[in-house]
């Protein structure tokens, strides 16, 4: 068989998706091993350019250089994954969209904003809203264990099915006392877990770092957070920390059914 | 009738059950949850725990078979166990699970061989443990080995096996009749057939978070889900089975991508009527027990026995 060509590609974000996979210690020779890792620019001299079986793709679109180099790679990647919250939901830099104008998050940061044309912000977003993905893996960082039944489920064959479940999932079958219920402030119920509810299980409420469900019920999240007494700008600015942009929609959508009601 | 022990006598009775295996009894920390004991004094004789004692049948994830170049080495779980200090709602639970897993047809072996090698001995609830229990509805029956029932100091043990016969020959019988509790809650329709119907479930269902507690932590549902995991190398693995939940939307994704039960509505509407209406009409005895834990841990405190009792054509 064959290994197939793998690719690790980034754009605008912290490295630290990439670095949950070179992190697997005992298991990255293993993994070397199935896999033909022709291109990783943060771990190696030599890097190949495409066409790539699967290529994992780090980072969110923010600047017209991220953009040019994405759809590049898209064009070259059979299979593109979007790995980590910034790819998927667009994470802390999509805060931005929450300011109705760019420039006054854009002044505090440089002097003179007539920047040259390369480096000019663009909306941040998350990639697909610039190109299509075949798999997301979100989490800030994702999962390693995530990460690596994707590729085994890729190399055996079979189509790679997202976990996708509330962190009250793995939190109840840890027996995990609920904060929710002890009057505390977390939003397990409305983010996709994976992560074995890594936060609640150490009385820490969930942040969102996976970004929403796919059908989180964010009007009754909202409903459950303000019973517990949390504000509700600060529930919208913990929406807001991962994933602007779908929180914002699975609210718009939410609302349109009430209306409808 | 039964047996009568005094503190002093539980206390030697559960010491002596150590010798047969492990002991697992309900204890408290932030929550009630059932582990293995070895000290009587770490028993909590109060409340119920949020996990059913299900786990210890149907282990919310486990390797069923271990998988080594292509060939299938099945598990196998021998472990004596006792469970001590279950309500009769959890022990009502199993005679659920049993329905499905002891069905001859298609016994599920791991299951059988761990009720086999399993001693059940329940605490009885001389009150409702919450305002959500309505145990009194479902018509319980006594499916125990033991069940303790406390009474000024003294333990009225009855006795509902062979099995459980035998582990007190040596204590006095007693010959009293013993108060069941009464709940306040009540199911006052157990046939809701004719109410299907998308109007009236709708209001429940907006609250719904699915966050599937309702499921996880009753100690009827037994869906799972089987799927093999396999290390990098791809030559050794487990096949796992995991619990698994009618409220999760992949629960009904098929081939192709399509999702049956695809809104938040009728996967809450299916698992109702599953528990009180379809196990009912193939099985003969409802799938819910009464223990009210889907309505006491569900963020959104939905009341599906409110509900139902508020169900009018």
């Amino acid at each position: 068989m064959t290994k197939p060509k793998v690719a690790i590609h980034s754009i605008t974000g912290c490295a630290g998706c990439q670095l949950t996979i070179y992190f697997v210690k005992d298991l990255l020779l293993k993994l070397l091993e199935k896999i033909d890792l022709v291109a990783a620019p943060m771990l190696k001299e030599k890097n190949n350019a495409g066409p790539y079986d699967v290529c994992f793709m780090e980072g969110l679109v923010a600047s017209k250089d991220d953009l040019e180099h994405l759809k590049k790679i898209r064009e070259q990647s059979k299979i593109l994954v979007a790995l980590g919250t910034c790819a998927t939901h667009g994470n802390v830099p999509g805060i931005k969209n929450s300011y109705s104008d760019s420039t006054v998050v854009e002044s505090r940061v440089y002097k003179n904003l007539n920047l040259k044309e390369q480096i000019m912000p663009l909306k941040p977003a998350p990639i697909d809203a610039h190109v299509k993905v075949d798999y997301y893996i979100s989490g800030c960082p994702p999962e390693e264990k995530e990460i690596l039944k994707f590729i085994t489920d890729l190399l055996l064959g079979k189509k790679p099915v997202i976990y996708d479940e509330p962190v009250c999932v793995e939190c109840s079958l840890k027996e995990n006392d609920c904060l929710l219920e002890r009057g505390e402030e977390c939003l397990g119920p409305m983010i996709r877990g994976g992560c074995d509810a890594l936060c609640p299980s150490v009385n820490h409420g969930c942040t969102g770092c996976h970004g929403p469900l796919s059908d989180a019920n964010i009007l009754q999240g909202i409903k459950l957070l303000e019973q517990n007494g949390v504000d509700i700008k600060l529930i919208k600015k913990r929406f807001h920390k991962y994933s602007y942009d779908k929180f914002s929609e699975l609210e718009e959508q939410a609302k349109k059914i009430k209306r409808k009601d | 009738m039964g047996k009568i022990l005094d503190k002093k006598d539980l206390k030697c009775f559960f010491e002596k059950l150590q010798k047969i295996g492990e002991v697992v009894a309900p204890v408290k920390n932030e929550n009630i949850s059932f582990k293995p004991v070895k000290k009587f004094s770490e028993v909590c004789f109060e409340g119920r725990s949020m996990f059913p004692i299900k786990k210890y049948f149907l282990p919310t994830k486990e390797a069923i078979a271990e998988i080594k170049n292509d060939a299938f080495v099945e598990k196998n779980d021998f472990k004596k166990r006792i469970i001590f200090g279950a309500r009769l709602c959890d022990l009502n639970g199993l005679l659920v699970l049993d329905k499905l897993f002891l069905d001859p047809l298609y016994p599920d072996k791991i299951y059988a061989i761990r009720r086999e090698n399993t001693i059940l001995i329940g605490f009885a609830c001389k009150e409702p443990l919450s305002d959500f229990c309505f145990c009194e509805s479902m018509d319980l029956k006594d499916y125990y080995d033991l069940l303790i029932t406390e009474n000024n100091e003294k333990y009225y043990v009855s006795i509902g096996s062979k099995k459980g016969a035998n582990l007190v020959t040596e204590y006095k019988d007693y010959d009293i009749n013993l108060k069941k509790p009464v709940c306040k809650k009540k199911l006052k329709n157990k046939n809701i057939h004719d109410f299907f119907d998308e109007k009236f479930w709708e209001k429940d269902a907006l609250k719904c978070v699915s966050c599937q507690r309702c499921t996880l932590l009753c100690p009827t549902c037994l869906c799972f889900d089987v799927a093999d995991e396999m290390n990098i190398d791809l030559k050794l693995g487990t096949r796992n089975r995991s619990l698994d939940s009618c409220h999760s939307k992949d629960f009904t994704l098929v081939a192709g991508g399509h999702v049956f039960r695809d809104t938040k509505l009728k996967r809450y509407r299916h698992r109702v009527f599953h528990k009180i209406q379809y196990f009912k009409d193939k099985f003969e005895i409802p799938m819910c027990v009464g223990c009210g834990r889907c309505m006491e841990f569900c963020h959104s405190k939905i009341d599906f026995v409110d509900t139902i009792n508020n169900l009018k054509k």
